[in-house]
Protein backbone atom coordinates (compact mmCIF):
# COMPACT_ATOMS: atom_id res chain seq x y z
CA UNK A 1 0.00 0.00 0.00
CA UNK A 2 1.21 3.15 -0.95
CA UNK A 3 1.55 6.50 1.36
CA UNK A 4 -1.03 8.33 -0.71
CA UNK A 5 -3.37 5.39 -0.56
CA UNK A 6 -2.86 4.67 3.16
CA UNK A 7 -3.70 8.32 3.85
CA UNK A 8 -6.80 8.20 2.09
CA UNK A 9 -8.04 5.36 3.72
CA UNK A 10 -7.33 6.81 7.37
CA UNK A 11 -8.99 9.76 6.31
CA UNK A 12 -11.77 8.02 5.14
CA UNK A 13 -12.24 5.97 8.66
CA UNK A 14 -11.93 9.39 9.98
CA UNK A 15 -14.69 11.45 8.22
CA UNK A 16 -16.65 8.36 8.22
CA UNK A 17 -17.11 8.01 4.33
CA UNK A 18 -17.13 4.46 2.03
CA UNK A 19 -13.37 3.81 1.63
CA UNK A 20 -14.11 2.47 -1.87
CA UNK A 21 -14.74 5.69 -3.11
CA UNK A 22 -12.74 8.03 -1.41
CA UNK A 23 -9.38 5.89 -1.34
CA UNK A 24 -10.57 3.41 -4.78
CA UNK A 25 -10.22 0.27 -1.94
CA UNK A 26 -11.75 -2.61 -3.51
CA UNK A 27 -15.26 -3.48 -2.61
CA UNK A 28 -16.61 -7.28 -2.77
CA UNK A 29 -20.12 -7.87 -3.09
CA UNK A 30 -20.85 -11.81 -2.74
CA UNK A 31 -24.41 -12.87 -2.98
CA UNK A 32 -24.96 -16.25 -2.10
CA UNK A 33 -22.14 -18.73 -3.11
CA UNK A 34 -22.66 -18.45 -6.60
CA UNK A 35 -21.80 -14.84 -7.77
CA UNK A 36 -18.87 -12.52 -6.68
CA UNK A 37 -18.74 -8.83 -8.14
CA UNK A 38 -15.42 -6.95 -7.48
CA UNK A 39 -14.53 -3.05 -8.22
CA UNK A 40 -13.02 -1.64 -8.69
CA UNK A 41 -10.28 -3.75 -9.84
CA UNK A 42 -7.13 -3.82 -11.58
CA UNK A 43 -7.29 -7.25 -13.52
CA UNK A 44 -6.99 -10.75 -13.34
CA UNK A 45 -3.64 -12.02 -12.10
CA UNK A 46 -3.80 -15.86 -12.14
CA UNK A 47 -7.15 -17.55 -13.71
CA UNK A 48 -8.49 -20.85 -13.05
CA UNK A 49 -11.96 -22.96 -12.31
CA UNK A 50 -11.00 -23.57 -8.44
CA UNK A 51 -9.13 -20.28 -7.64
CA UNK A 52 -8.91 -16.93 -9.03
CA UNK A 53 -6.67 -14.16 -8.27
CA UNK A 54 -7.43 -10.83 -8.49
CA UNK A 55 -5.47 -7.40 -7.90
CA UNK A 56 -7.57 -4.91 -6.06
CA UNK A 57 -4.60 -2.28 -6.44
CA UNK A 58 -3.73 -2.36 -2.54
CA UNK A 59 -4.33 -5.84 -1.94
CA UNK A 60 -5.07 -9.40 -4.14
CA UNK A 61 -8.27 -11.24 -3.48
CA UNK A 62 -8.32 -14.68 -3.81
CA UNK A 63 -11.55 -16.63 -5.02
CA UNK A 64 -11.29 -19.94 -4.12
CA UNK A 65 -14.02 -22.54 -5.32
CA UNK A 66 -15.24 -24.48 -8.41
CA UNK A 67 -16.42 -24.44 -11.41
CA UNK A 68 -15.38 -20.82 -11.29
CA UNK A 69 -15.80 -18.35 -14.63
CA UNK A 70 -15.23 -15.15 -15.44
CA UNK A 71 -18.39 -13.75 -16.66
CA UNK A 72 -18.03 -10.41 -17.16
CA UNK A 73 -15.06 -7.88 -17.06
CA UNK A 74 -14.99 -3.99 -17.40
CA UNK A 75 -12.24 -1.77 -16.02
CA UNK A 76 -14.35 -1.10 -13.61
CA UNK A 77 -15.97 -4.41 -12.25
CA UNK A 78 -15.99 -7.97 -12.38
CA UNK A 79 -18.37 -10.73 -12.14
CA UNK A 80 -17.37 -14.63 -11.35
CA UNK A 81 -20.09 -17.06 -11.35
CA UNK A 82 -19.31 -20.73 -9.66
CA UNK A 83 -19.49 -22.49 -6.53
CA UNK A 84 -17.70 -20.27 -4.11
CA UNK A 85 -16.07 -21.47 -0.87
CA UNK A 86 -13.89 -19.10 0.07
CA UNK A 87 -12.31 -15.37 -0.15
CA UNK A 88 -8.62 -14.32 0.76
CA UNK A 89 -7.45 -11.11 0.85
CA UNK A 90 -3.56 -10.81 0.86
CA UNK A 91 -1.44 -8.09 0.97
CA UNK B 1 -31.53 -13.09 -23.86
CA UNK B 2 -27.93 -12.63 -24.18
CA UNK B 3 -27.07 -15.78 -25.81
CA UNK B 4 -29.93 -14.90 -28.15
CA UNK B 5 -28.03 -11.48 -29.18
CA UNK B 6 -24.61 -12.77 -29.54
CA UNK B 7 -25.83 -15.10 -31.79
CA UNK B 8 -27.17 -12.59 -33.80
CA UNK B 9 -24.34 -9.81 -33.78
CA UNK B 10 -22.02 -13.29 -34.36
CA UNK B 11 -19.05 -14.18 -32.44
CA UNK B 12 -15.30 -15.78 -32.30
CA UNK B 13 -14.24 -18.51 -30.34
CA UNK B 14 -10.73 -18.27 -29.71
CA UNK B 15 -7.83 -19.90 -28.31
CA UNK B 16 -5.47 -17.62 -26.32
CA UNK B 17 -1.62 -19.27 -25.60
CA UNK B 18 0.93 -16.82 -23.95
CA UNK B 19 3.81 -16.64 -21.08
CA UNK B 20 0.87 -14.62 -18.99
CA UNK B 21 -2.03 -14.75 -21.12
CA UNK B 22 -4.49 -13.49 -18.12
CA UNK B 23 -3.13 -9.83 -19.00
CA UNK B 24 -5.10 -10.30 -22.64
CA UNK B 25 -8.06 -10.62 -20.26
CA UNK B 26 -6.66 -7.59 -18.11
CA UNK B 27 -6.34 -5.32 -21.53
CA UNK B 28 -9.43 -6.80 -23.35
CA UNK B 29 -11.79 -5.10 -20.15
CA UNK B 30 -9.57 -2.24 -20.16
CA UNK B 31 -10.69 -1.42 -23.78
CA UNK B 32 -14.21 -2.54 -23.41
CA UNK B 33 -14.13 -5.56 -25.20
CA UNK B 34 -16.91 -8.23 -23.87
CA UNK B 35 -15.76 -11.54 -23.51
CA UNK B 36 -17.73 -14.73 -22.23
CA UNK B 37 -17.37 -18.17 -21.67
CA UNK B 38 -13.56 -18.15 -20.27
CA UNK B 39 -12.19 -21.62 -20.12
CA UNK B 40 -8.79 -22.58 -18.57
CA UNK B 41 -7.25 -24.98 -20.24
CA UNK B 42 -3.73 -24.84 -18.18
CA UNK B 43 -1.95 -21.78 -17.09
CA UNK B 44 -0.65 -20.53 -20.17
CA UNK B 45 -3.34 -20.68 -22.47
CA UNK B 46 -7.57 -20.54 -22.18
CA UNK B 47 -10.09 -20.25 -24.65
CA UNK B 48 -12.88 -17.91 -24.88
CA UNK B 49 -15.53 -15.99 -26.79
CA UNK B 50 -15.44 -12.25 -28.16
CA UNK B 51 -18.17 -10.24 -30.27
CA UNK B 52 -17.38 -10.58 -34.27
CA UNK B 53 -16.98 -6.75 -34.48
CA UNK B 54 -14.08 -6.60 -31.80
CA UNK B 55 -11.60 -9.36 -33.41
CA UNK B 56 -9.45 -6.99 -35.33
CA UNK B 57 -9.22 -5.01 -32.30
CA UNK B 58 -8.05 -8.36 -30.30
CA UNK B 59 -5.53 -8.65 -32.65
CA UNK B 60 -3.79 -5.67 -31.49
CA UNK B 61 -4.14 -5.96 -27.47
CA UNK B 62 -2.80 -10.13 -28.26
CA UNK B 63 0.42 -8.22 -29.63
CA UNK B 64 0.89 -5.96 -26.51
CA UNK B 65 0.01 -8.81 -24.49
CA UNK B 66 2.51 -11.17 -25.95
CA UNK B 67 -0.37 -13.60 -26.69
CA UNK B 68 -0.93 -16.05 -29.81
CA UNK B 69 -4.27 -16.06 -30.78
CA UNK B 70 -5.66 -19.02 -32.84
CA UNK B 71 -9.40 -18.86 -34.29
CA UNK B 72 -11.57 -21.83 -33.08
CA UNK B 73 -14.35 -20.93 -35.19
CA UNK B 74 -17.00 -18.32 -36.03
CA UNK B 75 -20.78 -18.76 -35.37
CA UNK B 76 -23.71 -16.60 -35.45
CA UNK B 77 -25.71 -14.63 -38.04
CA UNK B 78 -23.29 -12.22 -38.59
CA UNK B 79 -20.72 -14.48 -39.03
CA UNK B 80 -22.79 -16.71 -41.54
CA UNK B 81 -23.83 -13.39 -43.57
CA UNK B 82 -19.89 -13.00 -44.08
CA UNK B 83 -18.82 -16.19 -45.28
CA UNK B 84 -22.13 -15.86 -47.38
CA UNK B 85 -20.11 -12.61 -48.59
CA UNK B 86 -16.79 -14.04 -49.05
CA UNK B 87 -17.60 -17.13 -50.65
CA UNK B 88 -20.93 -17.16 -52.39
CA UNK B 89 -20.95 -13.40 -53.73
CA UNK B 90 -23.29 -14.83 -57.04
CA UNK B 91 -26.29 -15.30 -54.34
CA UNK B 92 -25.98 -12.06 -52.63
CA UNK B 93 -25.51 -10.34 -56.02
CA UNK B 94 -28.89 -12.22 -56.98
CA UNK B 95 -30.36 -10.94 -53.34
CA UNK B 96 -29.29 -7.40 -53.93
CA UNK B 97 -30.63 -7.31 -57.62
CA UNK B 98 -33.93 -8.75 -56.34
CA UNK B 99 -33.88 -5.97 -54.11
CA UNK B 100 -33.36 -3.73 -57.06
CA UNK B 101 -35.97 -5.32 -58.97
CA UNK B 102 -38.50 -5.00 -55.87
CA UNK B 103 -37.71 -1.78 -55.09
CA UNK B 104 -36.99 0.33 -58.79
CA UNK B 105 -38.33 -2.30 -61.40
CA UNK B 106 -41.55 -2.32 -59.36
CA UNK B 107 -41.98 1.40 -60.40
CA UNK B 108 -42.62 0.78 -63.98
CA UNK B 109 -46.60 -0.43 -65.24
CA UNK B 110 -47.12 -3.37 -66.35
CA UNK B 111 -50.68 -3.74 -66.32
CA UNK B 112 -53.22 -1.49 -67.52
CA UNK B 113 -56.97 -2.68 -66.49
CA UNK B 114 -59.96 -0.98 -67.73
CA UNK B 115 -63.06 -0.81 -65.84
CA UNK B 116 -66.41 0.46 -66.07
CA UNK B 117 -66.81 0.41 -69.95
CA UNK B 118 -69.76 -1.03 -71.73
CA UNK B 119 -70.16 0.36 -75.31
CA UNK B 120 -66.42 1.77 -75.83
CA UNK B 121 -64.05 -0.71 -76.44
CA UNK B 122 -60.70 -1.31 -74.28
CA UNK B 123 -58.51 -1.22 -77.34
CA UNK B 124 -60.01 2.35 -77.78
CA UNK B 125 -59.55 4.06 -74.28
CA UNK B 126 -56.21 1.70 -74.57
CA UNK B 127 -54.88 3.75 -77.29
CA UNK B 128 -56.01 6.98 -75.95
CA UNK B 129 -54.09 6.06 -72.23
CA UNK B 130 -50.71 5.31 -74.62
CA UNK B 131 -51.08 8.46 -76.52
CA UNK B 132 -51.55 10.55 -72.90
CA UNK B 133 -48.01 8.38 -71.90
CA UNK B 134 -49.78 5.69 -69.50
CA UNK B 135 -48.99 2.13 -71.48
CA UNK B 136 -46.65 -1.00 -70.25
CA UNK B 137 -42.99 -0.27 -69.64
CA UNK B 138 -43.75 3.36 -68.18
CA UNK B 139 -42.10 4.60 -65.33
CA UNK B 140 -45.35 5.29 -63.02
CA UNK B 141 -44.15 7.98 -60.36
CA UNK B 142 -43.67 10.09 -63.73
CA UNK B 143 -47.00 10.04 -64.89
CA UNK B 144 -48.91 12.84 -63.98
CA UNK B 145 -52.27 11.02 -62.82
CA UNK B 146 -54.76 13.72 -63.62
CA UNK B 147 -53.51 15.42 -66.08
CA UNK B 148 -52.98 12.16 -68.37
CA UNK B 149 -56.61 11.29 -67.61
CA UNK B 150 -57.79 14.44 -68.64
CA UNK B 151 -55.69 14.71 -71.92
CA UNK B 152 -57.43 11.10 -72.35
CA UNK B 153 -60.97 12.23 -71.79
CA UNK B 154 -60.40 15.39 -74.11
CA UNK B 155 -59.72 12.64 -76.93
CA UNK B 156 -62.52 10.41 -75.94
CA UNK B 157 -65.88 12.31 -75.97
CA UNK B 158 -67.73 8.87 -75.56
CA UNK B 159 -67.25 8.95 -71.98
CA UNK B 160 -67.79 11.37 -69.23
CA UNK B 161 -65.40 10.62 -66.37
CA UNK B 162 -61.85 9.07 -66.95
CA UNK B 163 -59.30 8.87 -63.59
CA UNK B 164 -56.05 6.71 -63.85
CA UNK B 165 -54.80 4.87 -60.49
CA UNK B 166 -51.45 3.41 -59.98
CA UNK B 167 -50.94 0.84 -57.69
CA UNK B 168 -47.12 -0.54 -57.96
CA UNK B 169 -46.69 -2.10 -61.67
CA UNK B 170 -50.19 -2.00 -62.11
CA UNK B 171 -52.77 1.17 -63.27
CA UNK B 172 -56.47 1.43 -62.75
CA UNK B 173 -58.22 3.11 -65.10
CA UNK B 174 -62.08 3.54 -63.87
CA UNK B 175 -64.44 4.87 -66.79
CA UNK B 176 -68.15 6.19 -66.87
CA UNK B 177 -69.29 6.58 -70.11
CA UNK B 178 -71.03 9.62 -71.28
CA UNK B 179 -74.87 9.14 -72.29
CA UNK B 180 -75.89 9.84 -75.48
CA UNK B 181 -77.20 12.57 -76.60
CA UNK B 182 -80.83 12.95 -77.67
CA UNK B 183 -81.36 13.93 -81.47
CA UNK B 184 -82.47 17.48 -81.32
CA UNK B 185 -85.31 17.91 -83.84
CA UNK B 186 -84.36 20.89 -85.86
CA UNK B 187 -87.81 22.49 -86.74
CA UNK B 188 -86.37 25.23 -88.55
CA UNK B 189 -85.62 22.97 -91.82
CA UNK B 190 -88.35 22.62 -93.81
CA UNK B 191 -88.82 18.86 -94.74
CA UNK B 192 -91.46 16.68 -96.21
CA UNK B 193 -92.35 12.93 -95.72
CA UNK B 194 -91.99 10.55 -98.43
CA UNK B 195 -92.26 6.90 -98.87
CA UNK B 196 -89.69 4.48 -98.59
CA UNK B 197 -90.94 1.94 -100.55
CA UNK B 198 -94.32 1.26 -102.71
CA UNK B 199 -97.28 0.13 -100.52
CA UNK B 200 -100.72 0.53 -99.21
CA UNK B 201 -101.34 2.90 -96.54
CA UNK B 202 -102.97 1.69 -93.42
CA UNK B 203 -102.74 4.71 -91.40
CA UNK B 204 -101.27 8.04 -91.72
CA UNK B 205 -100.47 10.48 -89.28
CA UNK B 206 -99.04 13.81 -90.01
CA UNK B 207 -97.58 15.44 -86.59
CA UNK B 208 -96.74 18.55 -88.04
CA UNK B 209 -97.31 19.23 -92.16
CA UNK B 210 -100.50 18.00 -94.44
CA UNK B 211 -101.32 14.53 -95.25
CA UNK B 212 -101.22 13.78 -99.39
CA UNK B 213 -102.95 10.45 -99.37
CA UNK B 214 -105.41 8.79 -96.79
CA UNK B 215 -105.70 5.13 -95.58
CA UNK B 216 -106.22 2.42 -98.27
CA UNK B 217 -104.54 4.37 -100.84
CA UNK B 218 -101.67 2.85 -102.87
CA UNK B 219 -98.49 4.94 -102.80
CA UNK B 220 -95.53 4.69 -104.39
CA UNK B 221 -91.61 4.86 -103.52
CA UNK B 222 -90.25 8.54 -103.43
CA UNK B 223 -94.12 9.97 -103.57
CA UNK B 224 -94.57 12.66 -101.00
CA UNK B 225 -96.78 11.20 -97.93
CA UNK B 226 -96.64 14.11 -95.77
CA UNK B 227 -95.86 17.92 -97.18
CA UNK B 228 -94.28 20.33 -95.38
CA UNK B 229 -96.16 23.14 -97.01
CA UNK B 230 -99.69 24.27 -96.32
CA UNK B 231 -102.11 26.10 -97.94
CA UNK B 232 -103.53 28.92 -95.28
CA UNK B 233 -107.01 28.91 -96.00
CA UNK B 234 -108.24 32.47 -96.78
CA UNK B 235 -112.02 33.47 -95.36
CA UNK B 236 -114.90 32.84 -97.42
CA UNK B 237 -115.38 35.42 -100.18
CA UNK B 238 -112.34 37.07 -99.23
CA UNK B 239 -109.66 38.07 -101.87
CA UNK B 240 -106.42 38.75 -100.26
CA UNK B 241 -103.92 35.34 -100.35
CA UNK B 242 -102.37 34.05 -96.85
CA UNK B 243 -100.03 32.27 -98.82
CA UNK B 244 -98.62 29.13 -97.57
CA UNK B 245 -96.90 27.73 -94.53
CA UNK B 246 -93.79 25.74 -94.80
CA UNK B 247 -93.36 23.35 -91.82
CA UNK B 248 -90.93 20.88 -90.78
CA UNK B 249 -93.47 17.55 -91.71
CA UNK B 250 -93.11 15.23 -89.77
CA UNK B 251 -95.40 12.01 -88.53
CA UNK B 252 -96.08 8.07 -89.21
CA UNK B 253 -97.35 6.23 -92.51
CA UNK B 254 -97.93 2.35 -91.64
CA UNK B 255 -98.55 0.27 -94.89
CA UNK B 256 -98.23 -2.65 -95.83
CA UNK B 257 -95.71 -3.33 -98.34
CA UNK B 258 -94.39 -6.05 -100.53
CA UNK B 259 -90.85 -6.97 -100.15
CA UNK B 260 -88.26 -9.33 -102.70
CA UNK B 261 -85.48 -10.11 -101.69
CA UNK B 262 -82.78 -12.14 -103.74
CA UNK B 263 -79.62 -14.25 -102.70
CA UNK B 264 -78.07 -16.27 -105.09
CA UNK B 265 -74.99 -19.09 -105.11
CA UNK B 266 -72.72 -21.16 -107.57
CA UNK B 267 -73.77 -24.53 -107.73
CA UNK B 268 -70.40 -25.36 -107.94
CA UNK B 269 -67.74 -24.05 -105.28
CA UNK B 270 -64.04 -24.39 -104.56
CA UNK B 271 -63.33 -26.65 -101.56
CA UNK B 272 -60.70 -26.31 -99.62
CA UNK B 273 -58.97 -30.01 -99.22
CA UNK B 274 -56.33 -30.34 -96.52
CA UNK B 275 -53.14 -32.31 -97.33
CA UNK B 276 -52.31 -33.26 -93.82
CA UNK B 277 -49.18 -30.70 -93.95
CA UNK B 278 -49.30 -28.66 -90.68
CA UNK B 279 -46.90 -26.39 -88.89
CA UNK B 280 -46.87 -24.11 -85.48
CA UNK B 281 -44.62 -21.75 -84.40
CA UNK B 282 -44.88 -19.76 -81.45
CA UNK B 283 -43.49 -16.14 -80.29
CA UNK B 284 -43.63 -14.34 -76.97
CA UNK B 285 -43.87 -10.28 -76.74
CA UNK B 286 -43.00 -9.25 -73.65
CA UNK B 287 -44.18 -5.41 -72.93
CA UNK B 288 -42.88 -4.03 -76.57
CA UNK B 289 -40.38 -6.90 -77.05
CA UNK B 290 -41.50 -9.46 -79.94
CA UNK B 291 -39.63 -12.30 -80.00
CA UNK B 292 -40.58 -14.04 -83.14
CA UNK B 293 -38.61 -17.15 -83.56
CA UNK B 294 -39.85 -17.91 -86.89
CA UNK B 295 -40.74 -14.79 -89.08
CA UNK B 296 -43.36 -15.31 -92.09
CA UNK B 297 -42.85 -18.59 -92.08
CA UNK B 298 -44.94 -20.70 -94.58
CA UNK B 299 -45.67 -24.04 -96.04
CA UNK B 300 -43.57 -23.49 -99.15
CA UNK B 301 -45.31 -23.76 -102.85
CA UNK B 302 -48.43 -24.43 -101.41
CA UNK B 303 -51.62 -22.93 -100.42
CA UNK B 304 -51.92 -22.77 -96.40
CA UNK B 305 -54.19 -21.53 -93.70
CA UNK B 306 -53.14 -19.42 -91.27
CA UNK B 307 -54.39 -19.47 -87.76
CA UNK B 308 -53.01 -17.24 -85.54
CA UNK B 309 -54.18 -17.21 -81.84
CA UNK B 310 -52.70 -15.00 -79.01
CA UNK B 311 -52.72 -15.33 -75.41
CA UNK B 312 -52.35 -13.13 -72.37
CA UNK B 313 -50.30 -14.50 -69.55
CA UNK B 314 -52.17 -14.65 -66.59
CA UNK B 315 -51.34 -14.87 -62.99
CA UNK B 316 -52.73 -15.06 -59.53
CA UNK B 317 -55.77 -14.35 -61.64
CA UNK B 318 -54.25 -10.77 -63.28
CA UNK B 319 -52.56 -10.38 -67.01
CA UNK B 320 -48.94 -9.60 -67.17
CA UNK B 321 -47.51 -7.64 -70.11
CA UNK B 322 -46.82 -11.50 -71.78
CA UNK B 323 -48.46 -12.76 -75.29
CA UNK B 324 -47.53 -15.77 -76.62
CA UNK B 325 -48.79 -16.17 -80.18
CA UNK B 326 -49.53 -19.45 -81.58
CA UNK B 327 -49.53 -19.61 -85.65
CA UNK B 328 -50.70 -22.81 -86.83
CA UNK B 329 -50.46 -23.06 -90.45
CA UNK B 330 -52.70 -26.31 -92.54
CA UNK B 331 -51.99 -27.01 -96.52
CA UNK B 332 -54.37 -27.42 -98.28
CA UNK B 333 -55.61 -28.00 -102.17
CA UNK B 334 -58.59 -26.67 -103.68
CA UNK B 335 -60.88 -29.00 -105.63
CA UNK B 336 -64.09 -28.54 -107.50
CA UNK B 337 -67.52 -29.95 -105.45
CA UNK B 338 -71.12 -29.45 -106.63
CA UNK B 339 -72.85 -27.86 -103.65
CA UNK B 340 -75.80 -29.62 -101.66
CA UNK B 341 -78.94 -28.31 -103.11
CA UNK B 342 -81.02 -28.28 -99.84
CA UNK B 343 -78.50 -27.19 -97.78
CA UNK B 344 -77.90 -23.93 -100.03
CA UNK B 345 -81.40 -23.37 -100.02
CA UNK B 346 -81.75 -23.49 -96.46
CA UNK B 347 -78.81 -21.14 -95.74
CA UNK B 348 -79.63 -18.92 -98.20
CA UNK B 349 -83.18 -18.92 -97.02
CA UNK B 350 -82.09 -18.13 -93.82
CA UNK B 351 -79.40 -15.65 -94.71
CA UNK B 352 -82.43 -13.66 -96.67
CA UNK B 353 -85.01 -13.82 -93.75
CA UNK B 354 -81.94 -12.29 -91.47
CA UNK B 355 -82.10 -9.39 -93.85
CA UNK B 356 -85.52 -8.84 -94.06
CA UNK B 357 -85.62 -8.84 -89.89
CA UNK B 358 -83.18 -6.10 -90.20
CA UNK B 359 -84.74 -4.11 -92.61
CA UNK B 360 -88.06 -4.70 -90.28
CA UNK B 361 -86.18 -3.42 -87.45
CA UNK B 362 -85.03 -0.14 -88.94
CA UNK B 363 -88.37 0.64 -89.89
CA UNK B 364 -90.16 -0.65 -86.49
CA UNK B 365 -92.20 -2.96 -88.66
CA UNK B 366 -93.59 -6.62 -88.74
CA UNK B 367 -93.36 -9.77 -91.43
CA UNK B 368 -96.66 -10.79 -91.97
CA UNK B 369 -96.60 -13.71 -94.69
CA UNK B 370 -92.93 -15.01 -96.37
CA UNK B 371 -92.96 -16.82 -99.68
CA UNK B 372 -89.63 -18.53 -100.89
CA UNK B 373 -88.83 -19.45 -104.63
CA UNK B 374 -85.90 -21.64 -106.01
CA UNK B 375 -84.19 -21.44 -109.59
CA UNK B 376 -81.38 -22.67 -110.96
CA UNK B 377 -79.29 -20.47 -113.49
CA UNK B 378 -76.28 -19.89 -115.30
CA UNK B 379 -74.92 -22.42 -112.67
CA UNK B 380 -76.36 -20.54 -109.77
CA UNK B 381 -78.91 -21.47 -107.35
CA UNK B 382 -80.83 -18.41 -106.76
CA UNK B 383 -83.25 -18.06 -103.75
CA UNK B 384 -85.99 -15.06 -103.89
CA UNK B 385 -88.15 -14.01 -101.24
CA UNK B 386 -91.32 -12.36 -101.37
CA UNK B 387 -92.66 -11.22 -98.09
CA UNK B 388 -95.41 -8.96 -97.29
CA UNK B 389 -95.18 -6.73 -93.95
CA UNK B 390 -96.32 -3.60 -92.25
CA UNK B 391 -94.01 -0.90 -91.38
CA UNK B 392 -93.63 2.57 -91.15
CA UNK B 393 -92.38 3.91 -94.60
CA UNK B 394 -92.22 7.31 -93.80
CA UNK B 395 -88.92 9.18 -94.76
CA UNK B 396 -87.84 12.93 -93.34
CA UNK B 397 -86.07 14.74 -96.63
CA UNK B 398 -85.38 18.30 -96.39
CA UNK B 399 -87.13 20.23 -99.30
CA UNK B 400 -85.94 23.79 -100.62
CA UNK B 401 -86.77 26.83 -98.77
CA UNK B 402 -87.23 28.50 -95.29
CA UNK B 403 -89.81 27.59 -92.98
CA UNK B 404 -92.28 30.48 -92.45
CA UNK B 405 -95.11 32.14 -94.62
CA UNK B 406 -94.99 32.53 -98.45
CA UNK B 407 -97.18 33.77 -100.97
CA UNK B 408 -98.00 32.33 -104.27
CA UNK B 409 -99.55 29.46 -105.83
CA UNK B 410 -99.71 25.53 -104.27
CA UNK B 411 -97.59 23.21 -105.89
CA UNK B 412 -98.56 20.36 -106.40
CA UNK B 413 -97.36 17.18 -104.02
CA UNK B 414 -93.61 16.13 -105.06
CA UNK B 415 -92.55 13.03 -106.16
CA UNK B 416 -88.67 12.43 -104.65
CA UNK B 417 -85.99 10.30 -106.51
CA UNK B 418 -85.63 7.75 -103.77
Amino acid sequence: MGEKDGLLLRASRLFDLPADALAGTPRVEVIGDGELRMGPHRGILAYGPEEIHISGGSLVVLVRGSGLELRAMTPEELLITGTIKAVEFMR
Amino acid sequence: MKKLINLLRGYVELAVTGAFPERLLNLCAQNRLQFWKLCWIDETSFTFRIALKDRKRLDELAQRSMCELSEQGRRGAAAVAERIIERRWGFVAGVALCFFAVSFLSRFLLVIEVTGNETVPTAVILSQLQRAGVKPGAYGPAIPEKEAANAALLGLPELSYLAINIYGTRAEVVVHEAEKKPELLDAGIPTDVVAEADGIIEDIQADSGRAMFQDGDIVAKGEVLISGELDLKEPEYSTADFGRLIVHAEGTVTARTWRTLEETIPLTVQAKEYTGEERTDRSIKILWLDLDFFQNSSISGRRCDKMTKTEQLTLFGRPWPVWLTTTTLRGYELTQHEIDREGAAAQLEEALLSRLNRQMEANGGEVLRTDFSLREENGRLTVTLLAECREDIGRTVEREGEVGRIYGDVAPPRRVAG
